[in-house]
């Protein structure tokens, strides 16, 4: 027992420190490392994963809030698409067979891979624009489908949710960021709830993955503003790629 | 979050809310250890965090007098506590 604490505690630290590197949760090392390297069962593994982005997003919205680069509004009007996702998520995710879960993880992990291959999106306007309703018609729709991955593969979503407010909705890639991990941190909170209420979480894991988490999570924002993030997303973008392969071979082969 | 000391004040609020919640994780964890059987329930303030972000966001918007952002805010609780009094299954 006491091994396996100690190898959560390094997974999700490491994971929370190089997701905070290069402004992400971390999610999606956490669960893959999880249930393949520790050989966790994916639903305890996706469960952890989520009470653990609750520590890694708010100890990063710490900074983002007090700068300023949250907008509330926006973020709490998508959000309340995000936790209807999330909920339906989480709910889908404790019926769906682990087979399934594997080779969804491993598609969906092959995607934010591209996405972080081809690097950030452009530095928009510094300032908010006017949102019309279609424009944000969609980003609600998407922040649905945000909020459904992440309750059913316990991944936090900003990889979705940033580029959803700086594509759709032309926001400032600052305040995107800062407003994902506000949205982050309750859309993880709602999903992990589900998770831990059905009883599919370990809590004698509870303690090293939360403290791992906030402690991976206090480093790696300290530490990226002194490094290069665009060569990190590269090389995690080929890490991902290789997940992924894993994944979809477990998975199929269970 | 326009003066220091409101600046000052979410930063605290928000470090506090960590804090208890890592201490409540780990209690919760040694549950073999310590005679925490009798407050199991006190698992659920890992929460705290998150919830604190939310009493933040309120309370800008609040201030702001933005409605939409209030009401998106009060949905959002709305949706939780549903969420938590049906045992996470909506």
């Amino acid at each position: 027992m006491l091994d396996v604490i100690v190898w959560i505690f390094i997974i999700i630290f490491s994971s929370a420190f190089l997701g905070s590197l290069i402004g992400l949760g971390g999610g999606f090392l956490m669960v893959p490392l999880l249930s393949v390297l520790l050989g966790l069962p994916i639903h305890e593994a996706i469960g952890l994963s989520l009470i653990s982005i609750v520590g890694v997003s708010t100890s990063a919205s710490l900074n983002y809030v007090v700068e300023g680069n949250v907008d509330f509004k926006l973020g709490s009007i998508l959000e309340v698409a995000s936790v209807l996702g999330a909920i339906a998520g989480a709910n889908i995710a404790l019926y769906t067979p682990s087979k399934m879960l594997f080779i969804v993880f491993g598609f969906t992990l092959v995607y934010i891979g591209l996405v972080m291959f081809r690097g950030g999106s452009k530095e928009k306007i510094e300032r908010l624009p006017r949102i019309g309703r279609l424009k944000m018609l969609n980003g609600f729709v998407a922040s649905f489908i945000a909020g459904l991955l992440s309750g059913l593969l316990g991944i936090g979503g900003g990889i979705l949710k940033v580029p959803i407010m700086t594509l759709y909705l032309d926001v400032p890639m600052k305040i995107a960021i800062g407003t994902s991990e506000y949205m982050i941190a309750i859309t993880s909170f709602t999903g992990s709830f589900i998770y831990l209420n059905a009883g599919k979480i370990n809590i004698q894991y509870l303690g090293s993955a939360f403290l791992a988490s906030v402690l991976g999570a206090q480093l790696g924002s300290r530490v990226s503003l002194r490094t290069e993030a665009y060569i990190l997303r590269k090389i995690f973008a080929i890490v991902m790629m290789l997940f992924a392969f894993i994944m979809v071979l477990k998975g199929v082969s269970m | 979050m326009n003066s220091i000391s409101n600046r000052r004040m979410v930063r605290y609020m928000l470090l506090i809310s960590l804090v208890i919640s890592s201490i409540v994780a780990v209690l919760v964890s040694l549950q073999d250890v310590l005679p925490l059987k009798y407050i199991f329930k006190v698992v659920y303030l890992i929460y705290l965090p998150s919830l604190t972000l939310l009493i933040i966001a309120f309370h800008n918007q609040f201030r702001r007098r933005d409605i939409l952002g209030v009401s998106a805010i009060i949905i959002l609780i709305v949706l939780i506590v549903f969420n938590i009094l049906l045992g996470g299954v909506v």
